[in-house]
């Protein structure tokens, strides 16, 4: 490989990483606009964040939201995907590509359908709406985990419980389900960061008194230029980080976004 | 294995949860964009046409979703150039370095987008680093105006999309033998010639699986504009928004939702198409109809 | 321990031939039988069929006197071990081996005693808290073997339990495994496609072809007298000349191919009849000097010798023979057949017994 192409991806790194290394750096500035590098560096943004309600309560709420949506999704992914990978019948493809449908509407559409279709069906809370919302876009990346886990179950290791006397019901509980386990915990995980991070689908369902951070963030940053973004960010980013390790040992990063 | 009662029971509460949740709204949707709508007033019923007939004859909304076409084959262009050399260098190196360079190209995908566009905010805005530099370094004596223009539009846009076009390239290399590459060297093919002739031809599924996702992305993206773009609407889904949070036209906003809706799905059912034509194969349609 | 009883298994799979064609078959108790053939040839179907993978379209399977075609693979008792070991990789190898026991409620105790036991009986008695992934290829398959033996099944199922090791250690192995289900006396049905495998383990060897039974035997008979042209190949038979009977007398079969007179021992042929003789390359003896006018001799030309450590390959041209005829011959006391120059006049000869007359369409 030659020194222009390495420079080349040097560059292209840099392109990659510039905006989220940024952030961090902004938010350990001492003065009150963000800035890089900081002339002057300070810790204070982070109490100054984690003061701040706006940002401490849609906290919770994303967290909420994401855990719930996720968790009410992995029973029908369970179910959907045993049954995809299982058995081979005429139109498998076709249900396979209708639970993947939710990743190919835009989902700014999605929240907007969901908006129109909840009002008209008298459906006014929000949480519901959100929940709603959230497990549609969380369902397909964990019927997929879920999928290629079980597709990469050696078959005859669940035939050689069947022969030891283990009955069907058994031999899911004992064999399948702890073989799987990585890989439902990592769909639960990407599928968590999607909720938590998610902006288009939420931006029509909120109302004042429940906000999801990423949508809190977004009206902060409208009105404020502070660094106390920059510190919400740069824990954020932590916590992307760490599961992007955690995912990268449980299953493999590009397993998970379907590479 | 499974009994067909039980494939039933399994499958069943699955395709209710999509159908619930994603079928029948997305109907109402349609039907709403059908309702006679008014600004600032609730929709009524009826069945109308006239909200379509107004995107298709006010330029003001042509404008808007050409605009968005436009930056979003721009982003698409951009995020090909860029995404191949990635690819092909994550394809060369060792097996660690490929996971370390894995959550470099990924960190877009893992880190909210909120928090990327405050990134660019920084870097791009008029008391940014780009702007900084260049004042410092002489170049320019006023800042550039790069934040809030269509050029931050494309530069966050190919950000985030860039992993996806990526990894669809590396997935394609990855299935290239590598003694392909080797078999046309001892035929007397450079580096050049052997990239052109026999890697870049055997990647073309991958590149067309990159296009389309990536422009389906670009399409409905909604932050990046939002945050990136000139105030007011300026990209399809910021339309969408302003249709229904500002003016209170739902009718209008779900008719081009509904164009959306059509434009996102219409790239990848035209891509099955042609891939098929193609003779490739049907698994791979569908894995990009599942990342996109 | 138990007999087993194939009655006229038939399974397709949707495909033009089906999978396992009308296959009977018995087994004493206590007796090792091989499923030997070609892959796709219904083998290991078969052998799933007994376990309970694989539901039989007609047919029946009984176990041990009871009729057990309907039943599920938990309510047999049975013993399996796969190509793949498939050890379960969340479980140590003392739960590996107990998961049987488990099933069929053993109390705690027995149950530490009996995997304990069994295996120290494959000698891993040390290993019990390792987990699959930390033993080597070998270890693996022992201790699939000792999870599907401990349960005292009715019959011992493998399926190409060796196929995945290198050959030394499949010898080990295939040794190891003859001794111990001798030592048990456990009933047992093995797949594989390596015929050296089936005639070192076997009491009885069952020869399968496109989903059918070729030929059921001892070791010994299906070596030296294969009942088809499918199983004398197979075995590596390796020579097949066409030939007409001439004629049958006084327990001799005569036959004709092309000029070279084919004595045989035995046989129910009658004159006109077209046969192939097989006739293994270890048994023909090669000449340099013409054996003058006799039966059981042909004449050809060299047209290579390849030298394979202990023995020698002779290609040898003949008019008789439709293709070339290979005579293999020990190297150790054959210094004046090394010196054959391809090309150079040699004979052929073999006695009568070696001679095996197979029917031809």
């Amino acid at each position: 490989m030659s020194i222009s192409f390495r420079l080349l991806i040097a560059a292209l790194i840099i392109f990659i990483l510039a905006p989220i290394v940024v952030v961090v750096f902004a938010s350990f500035s001492a003065t009150g606009v963000a800035e890089f590098p900081p002339s002057e560096w300070s810790t204070k943004w982070y109490p100054h964040a984690l003061s701040q309600r706006l940002f401490t309560e849609s906290a919770v709420t994303s967290a909420w939201l994401a855990l719930v949506s996720t968790s009410i999704g992995v029973p029908f992914a369970l179910g959907a995907a045993l049954v995809l990978v299982r058995t081979r019948f005429p139109g498998r493809d076709a249900i396979q590509t209708f639970l993947l449908t939710p990743l190919i509407v835009p989902s700014i559409v999605i929240g907007l359908s969901i908006l129109l279709a909840f009002s008209a069906a008298g459906i006014r809370e929000v949480p519901m709406r959100l929940i709603g919302a959230h497990v549609l876009v969380t369902f397909p990346y964990l019927v997929r985990t879920i999928m290629a886990s079980l597709t990469r179950i050696d078959r005859s290791v669940e035939e050689a419980a069947l022969t030891l006397g283990a009955g069907h019901f058994m031999t899911f509980w004992k064999i399948t389900v702890p073989l799987i386990r990585p890989g439902i915990i990592a769909g639960m995980l990407f599928a968590f960061i999607v909720s938590f991070d998610n902006v288009s689908v939420s931006l029509f369902l909120t109302n004042v008194k429940l906000n999801t951070l990423p949508l809190a963030i977004l009206n902060y940053v409208e009105y404020n230029y502070d660094p106390s973004v920059a510190a919400i960010s740069t824990m954020l980013i932590a916590f992307s980080l760490l599961a992007a390790v955690v995912l990268e040992r449980l299953v493999g990063l590009r397993r998970v976004v379907g590479g | 294995m499974l009994s067909l009662r039980s494939r039933v029971l399994l499958m069943a509460p699955a395709i209710i949860v999509v159908t619930a949740l994603l079928v029948l709204p997305l109907g109402y949707l349609i039907r709403t964009s059908f309702f006679i709508g008014e600004a600032g007033m609730p929709p009524q019923g009826g069945a109308t046409i006239a909200n379509y007939a107004k995107l298709f004859s006010d330029t003001f909304y042509i404008r808007i979703l050409g605009k968005t076409l436009w930056l979003s084959f721009l982003v698409t262009v951009v995020a090909t150039i860029i995404g191949y050399p990635l690819a092909n260098f994550m394809w060369r190196v060792s097996k660690k370095w490929r996971g370390i360079l894995t959550i470099i190209v990924m960190s877009p995908l893992l880190v909210s987008i909120v928090v990327s566009s405050y990134g660019w905010l920084v870097i791009l805005g008029s008391t940014g680093i780009i702007n900084n530099s260049l004042i410092w370094l002489g170049i320019v004596e006023i800042p550039l105006k790069i934040m809030f223009t269509d050029i931050a539009i494309v530069i966050g846009l190919t950000h985030i999309v860039l992993p996806f076009m990526v990894l669809s390239i590396l997935a394609a290399l990855e299935r290239i033998d590598p003694v392909l590459a080797e078999a046309a060297k001892t035929l007397g093919a450079n580096d050049l010639r052997t990239a052109w002739f026999v890697t870049l031809p055997l990647a073309l599924p991958g590149f067309l699986a990159g296009t389309t996702i990536v422009f389906s992305l670009a399409v409905s993206a909604y932050v990046t504009p939002a945050v990136l773009g000139a105030s007011g609407p300026n990209f399809i889904t910021t339309l969408i928004f302003q249709q229904f949070v500002s003016l209170f036209n739902w009718p209008l906003g779900a008719a081009i939702a509904a164009m959306l809706l059509v434009v996102a799905i219409g790239i990848v059912f035209l891509y099955v198409r042609l891939f098929s034509r193609l003779g490739g194969p049907a698994v791979h349609a569908q894995n990009v109809a599942a990342r996109a | 321990m138990a007999d087993l009883q194939l009655r006229n298994l038939y399974k397709s799979f949707g495909a033009a031939t089906a999978a396992v064609d009308d296959v009977s078959l018995d087994l004493r108790s206590g007796e090792f039988v091989t499923l030997l053939g070609p892959s796709g040839c219904g083998k290991t179907t078969t052998l799933r069929i007994v376990a309970g993978l694989e539901k039989p379209d007609r047919g029946e399977v009984h176990l041990g006197g009871a009729h057990v075609t309907a039943l599920p693979p938990f309510r047999r008792n049975i013993g399996m071990v796969f190509q793949s070991h498939a050890l379960f990789p969340h479980m140590t190898v003392a739960e590996n081996v107990a998961f049987g026991l488990r099933m069929r409620k053993v109390d705690a105790r027995e149950r530490r005693e009996r995997v304990k036991s069994t295996l120290d009986l494959v000698r891993l008695g040390d290993f019990l808290q390792r987990y699959p992934h930390q033993l080597s290829g070998g270890q693996q398959q022992r201790v699939a073997l000792a999870r599907a033996l401990v349960v005292s099944p009715d019959i011992l199922l493998l399926d190409e339990p060796f196929g995945a090791l290198d050959r030394k250690l499949r010898e080990t192995l295939q040794e190891e495994l003859r001794v111990l289900t001798r030592e048990i006396g456990i009933t047992s049905l093995f797949v594989t496609h390596d015929q050296e495998e089936a005639l070192i383990l076997s009491d009885r060897i069952c020869v399968m072809n496109t989903g059918k039974i070729e030929q059921v035997g001892t070791p010994q008979e299906v070596f030296e007298h294969p009942a088809t042209h499918f199983v004398a190949d197979f075995m590596g038979v390796g020579n097949f000349m066409p030939a007409t009977i001439e004629s049958t007398a006084g327990g001799e079969t005569i036959a004709s191919a092309d000029g070279v007179q084919i004595v045989a021992q035995g046989y129910d042929f009658s004159a006109g009849d077209k046969v192939n003789a097989a006739i293994r390359a270890e048994k023909i003896e090669l000449l340099t000097e013409d054996p003058g006018d006799q039966a059981n001799v042909a004449a050809g030309h060299l047209v290579h010798a390849i030298y394979q450590g202990a023995n020698s390959n002779y290609r040898v041209n003949c008019s008789a023979a439709s293709h070339d005829l290979t005579v293999r011959a020990g190297n150790a006391g054959a210094a004046q057949l090394g010196a054959l120059e391809p090309g150079q006049a040699v004979w052929l000869r073999w006695p009568a017994s070696a001679v095996r007359l197979l029917a031809r369409d």
